[in-house]
């Protein structure tokens, strides 16, 4: 599984995509929605994963980019925020089961990882 | 405060409401970077016991990303202390300083929302003003979420002080032209504050009264 991690807390995103490596997950971290997009240019992914509250473009308005450039590729979503409004809005994007509120398990990010990759696929 | 209620509360509560937020967001990210963290402690010790030798250096490193989170949140949760007795505390005289550096660093995360950078220059001595601590903050607060929308490619507010014979100036840099926001100028007409610009140095000018006690 190819995974793209994208969250402006560099110490966070960094170390999540170290674990994930470590347990066989071929990840890759950006700090910003526009190195995001730089980075789909050149590499595929199977899923990001990615903070709602980014600068510049926010989670949502960069999954519709990422979606746009590569149908294929699921998501999950990220947030330190956990407000109703939040849920609403992240839920309406992907689904109430991937929208994770930090700090998350990694056995559960795992479980909502391989549940995205074949619940998303299946509703296409 | 109750003539602020009837006319302004609803400011207040969005302020108030907006920057707890925000400081929940922050810790959410300090408590999540300690998670992992010690998430990849415990890896790497499963690691060990399986044979891998342990790297004294990357666990000296981890240690101390966990420690500076601690830090951090713990920066957080003292400013965010500070501003929930401000809301209760009774009209004092305010030293602006400290209370721009509050409200610089409460308004951090929002700057960065906005890739704005943010900077506050110290004044070199205390200025004060009488009056109800929140409402300092309230007025900035209000002033920084709308420069930071229309920043310009500078992308930099800077926050100074200036004591005046009557009072004194909060001054935003680099700024061209008066904030419009409808709350804002109900608030400066609460505290009886007025706004100017200065066009040559691009500066918005927010005069505060001494003594803004009657508010």
């Amino acid at each position: 599984m190819r995974v793209l991690l994208v969250d402006d807390e560099e110490q966070l995103v960094s170390t999540l995509a170290e674990r994930l490596q470590i347990r066989g997950i071929d990840a890759r971290w950006v700090t910003s929605s526009m190195a995001a997009l730089e980075l789909v240019e050149t590499e595929t992914f199977d899923l990001a994963i990615l903070d709602v509250k980014l600068p510049k473009m926010n989670g949502l308005e960069l999954k519709k980019r990422l979606h746009t450039l590569h149908p294929e590729m699921k998501f999950l979503f990220l947030t330190g925020h956990g407000s109703e409004d939040d849920f609403k809005i992240g839920a309406a994007e992907t689904g109430a089961d991937f929208y994770l509120v930090k700090p998350v398990k990694i056995e559960s990010l795992l479980e909502k990882m391989n549940e995205a990759i074949q619940r998303q696929g299946e509703s296409e | 405060m109750s003539a602020y209620q009837e006319s302004i509360g609803d400011c207040g509560l969005h302020c108030f409401g907006s920057i707890s937020a925000s400081i929940s967001h922050e810790l959410k990210n300090a408590l999540a970077i300690i998670n992992e963290n010690a998430g990849l402690l415990e890896d790497l010790s499963l690691m060990a016991e399986k044979g891998r030798p342990l790297d004294p250096v990357r666990l000296k490193s981890l240690a101390a990303n966990i420690a500076k989170q601690i830090q951090r949140a713990d920066g957080i949760i003292r400013n965010m202390n500070r501003f929930a007795h401000s809301a209760d505390e009774p009209v004092n005289c305010i030293d602006l300083g400290e209370t721009l550096a509050l409200t610089v660093a409460l308004s951090s995360r929002l700057a960065a929302m906005k890739s704005v950078t943010l900077n506050f220059i110290p004044p070199s001595q205390p200025v004060c003003v009488t009056t109800r601590l929140f409402y300092i903050e309230n007025i900035v607060w209000l002033c920084l979420k709308e420069l930071f929308e229309r920043a310009g490619a500078e992308k930099e507010i800077t926050l100074a002080l200036r004591p005046q014979p009557e009072g004194a100036a909060v001054i935003f840099s680099p700024v061209d032209a008066p904030v419009t926001d409808a709350s804002t100028i109900k608030l400066l007409d609460y505290l009886k504050a007025a706004q100017s610009t200065d066009s040559k140095h691009r500066e918005l000018i927010i005069t505060l009264p001494a003594d803004m006690a009657a508010c």
